[in-house]
């Protein structure tokens, strides 16, 4: 049932007793789908996580390295303060987990090499990794939309103009696209906020390049046709009628695409063109523990954790909305 | 009849350009509407008719073109061209721009129910928010009202419930119902003209029926003017007032509805009407018309119909007959018809000798009187749809100079 789910993706009608069965329609097909039911269940915690994080660090991390206070890791007694150092002298560096002979209950995933707790580190890293993730799949989303309908709608010169762009920017490998934005655009200060910024538009190809290809069927029916002679804008006709009946195939290859786009931010970060120390980021962290892979592998291993559940989270949810998107398998 | 016409179309022209030619694919129709009739625009698949129509709108998708003609609406002038200075053709100045085509006639003054009513309709959307949009856009409603209208126009097409079909999807609507919700935003915008492009095609006949009486009654309430595209002559003797037979790009014969059922003035309207059966005639077996219509990019000399008509002479190949006036009725409305036949194409027809069977179907694309002469080579037979292919094929032979 693509029906409802579009429409609110969309946002063209907000009314939300119209789209009611369609949503409810599809979440119960997801409900019914036992790997999409736990892609659903991963993606909700995580997305929980985040949100937590975010609130706690002010949402001050991504505004270009304002220090962030996280008050309440401070307060609750499962967490530490996920950047602050503890004294010298007094820090336990390189704590093997809990479960370990070595290790002590007070840090359960055991602590970094300058001796803060690891597990708030995974937690606290969630609030870059996935929300960035997130953000940069949703930039290249609406970009790609937006210039995939139109230059599908319009055609002719347009469409050339438009799709010869989005080539160019197609034929340039991501992760070098992305380093190359992030290095010049900061001007040599690599921050998180550049990254969401050059994942988005290193991902606007894909997003307009399948959103044209609906849109080159859809602008042919005769709704459409009928808008015109009713004298609906050219606008009204993207926006209300194109974009929402063009939207189901975009929608599942962006849950699909936030598990890849997470995994590249974590790789830009392990490069250093990422978030910075002393930010928690799981790309950030792997960066950091590979040199103490003999000593501690842990330390590589809770982030590399963390970034599989999430991604494989996302996966088998965008899985699952494929299948009750497809009106093909609609009973 | 004698007022001033709604809609004036005067030798409209529309044109594809595509690669392999040009396709003409309308060439040069005139009718007239006038205020509160239901004009047929008739004729089999591929005559033009849609394309007549939607140029009536100026909605002629790339890469087609109205390339002349002029279409006259209230007195505004919805495509019309001029000699500019350097002689070539240009817009003419008061013809309406885009914005007021789309902001006042499109929706406003003219609107369109179109052919296939499943496909009509946005399938993401509830058919009751479509319908208030169409309202809400054309008529400067609020929100409120405009929904209290949609549901009132629900309810007046004769859908049950409408309150609670409002809310509804299109999927949820079965084809007749939701060829009612198009037929009420047509409507509902409070249009002169309403071009109902094939409204029933897709509807079975009891739903063609009912179709057709609310349109009969609403068209009596509103005094809405139509214009009926269809390929249905029985349609069009049940609602009609005038018809335009269409055949291949041009019209081939007008007239006021009884005199083309009972004084059919065209052999082309004589064999579409053979080939229907009718309760009037009994006939042992129906009689449809042989072979295909060729294609507008490459259209036979003379009259168009020429290769398909049981009536055609040698002259016919030659001389391509406009539409004139043969007869007029008792209530001294033109009966118009484009066959050579008649008396008042003074070319000859009674002396020229009838042409063979099987005459070639397709010529060359621009053959004038005298150069696409073919003679009665050994031609593709009737009914096979192989006659439609493109080139000279068996032309020439011992057919020249046939005078």
């Amino acid at each position: 049932m693509a029906v409802g789910e579009t429409q609110v993706e969309s946002g063209a009608e907000p009314a939300t007793k119209e789209t009611e069965t369609g949503w409810r329609n599809t979440l119960r097909k997801i409900k019914q789908d036992t790997t999409a039911r736990w892609g659903l269940y991963v993606i909700t915690i995580v997305l929980a996580i985040t949100a937590y994080t975010l609130i706690d660090g002010n949402l001050s991390r991504l505004t270009f390295g304002a220090v962030s206070d996280f008050t309440m890791a401070e307060t609750l007694p499962i967490f530490e303060h996920p950047e602050r150092l503890p004294p010298p002298g007094e820090a336990e560096t390189n704590l093997p987990p809990a479960f370990h002979a070595d290790g002590t209950m007070s840090h359960p995933l055991g602590t970094d090499p300058n001796g803060r707790d690891y597990f708030t580190r995974i937690v606290y890293g969630a609030q870059v990794s996935v929300s960035v993730g997130i953000a940069a799949t949703f930039l290249g989303l609406l970009g790609g939309t937006i210039i995939g309908a139109v230059a599908g709608y319009y055609g002719g010169w347009v469409d050339d103009v438009l799709m010869r762009a989005i080539e160019t920017v197609y034929a340039i490998p991501p992760l070098i696209l992305i380093i190359v934005f992030t290095v010049f655009v900061s001007g040599g200060s690599p921050d998180v906020m550049y990254a969401i910024v050059g994942v988005g538009i290193a991902f606007i190809p894909v997003f307009a390049r399948i959103i044209r290809s609906e849109v080159l069927s859809v602008r042919e029916m005769d709704y459409i046709e009928a808008a015109r002679a009713a004298g609906v804008k050219d606008r009204d006709i993207i926006l209300r009628h194109v974009i929402p009946n063009s939207f189901a195939p975009v929608l599942v290859y962006a849950t699909l695409q936030i598990g890849v786009t997470i995994l590249i931010v974590a790789g830009i970060s392990f490069l250093g063109f990422g978030a910075q120390p002393p930010t928690p980021d799981w790309g950030e962290m792997l960066n950091t523990s590979h040199g103490y892979m003999h000593s501690n592998v842990w330390l590589s291993i809770w982030p590399g954790l963390a970034i599989m559940i999430t991604i494989m989270g996302f996966n088998l949810f965008g899985d699952g909305l494929q299948d009750a998107l497809d009106p093909r398998i609609n009973e | 009849m004698s007022s001033e016409p709604l809609l004036r179309v005067e030798n409209l022209k529309t044109q594809f350009f595509t690669d392999t030619g040009t396709v003409r694919a309308v060439d040069g129709i005139s009718f007239e509407v006038y205020e509160g009739e239901i004009v047929g625009l008739v004729g089999e698949s591929g005559a033009g008719k849609s394309v007549a129509s939607m140029s009536l709108l100026r909605l002629v998708e790339n890469p087609g073109e109205i390339v002349g003609g002029e279409v006259t609406y209230k007195g505004e002038t919805i495509f019309g061209l001029e000699e500019g200075p350097d002689g070539e053709l240009r817009k003419r100045d008061d013809m309406l721009s885009n914005e007021e085509m789309r902001d006042r006639i499109r929706g406003n003054e003219i609107a369109v129910i179109f052919q296939d009513p499943m496909e009509s309709l946005n399938p993401v959307f509830t058919v009751g928010g479509q319908l208030r949009e169409f309202i809400e856009l054309n008529r400067d409603l609020s929100r409120e009202k405009a929904r209290e209208e949609a549901v009132d126009m629900l309810r007046e097409v004769g859908i049950p419930d409408p309150e609670e079909r409002y809310e509804e999807y299109p999927h949820q609507f079965s084809g007749g119902m939701r060829q009612r919700v198009l037929i009420a935003m047509a409507l509902a915008c409070e249009p002169n003209l309403i071009i109902a492009d094939e409204p029933t095609t897709a509807l079975d006949v009891t739903v063609e029926g009912q179709i057709i009486d609310l349109v009969d009654d609403l068209q009596e309430k509103y005094g809405t003017s139509f214009i009926w595209v269809t390929h249905d002559l029985g349609v069009v003797a049940e609602i009609c007032d005038r018809v335009n037979v269409m055949y291949l790009g041009e019209i081939v014969e007008q007239a006021p509805i009884d005199e083309l059922f009972y004084d059919t003035k065209h052999p082309y309207t004589d064999a579409l009407l053979d080939s229907i059966p009718r309760p009037d005639r009994t006939v042992g077996e129906l009689d449809p018309i042989e072979g295909v219509m060729p294609e507008a990019i490459s259209p036979p000399s003379g009259c168009r119909f020429h290769p398909r008509c049981p009536d055609a002479r040698e002259v016919c190949r030659r001389v391509h007959p406009e539409n004139r006036v043969v007869d007029t009725t008792e209530s001294a409305e033109p009966h118009r018809a484009a066959c050579v036949k008649h008396d008042a194409f003074d070319v000859g027809y009674d002396e020229s000798p009838p042409l063979e069977k099987e005459p070639q179907v397709t010529s060359e694309p621009d053959a004038d009187t005298e150069a696409g002469v073919t003679g009665p080579g050994p031609g593709p037979g009737p009914g096979t749809g192989t006659g439609t292919g493109t080139g000279p094929g068996s032309s020439g032979g011992g057919g020249e100079g046939s005078e």
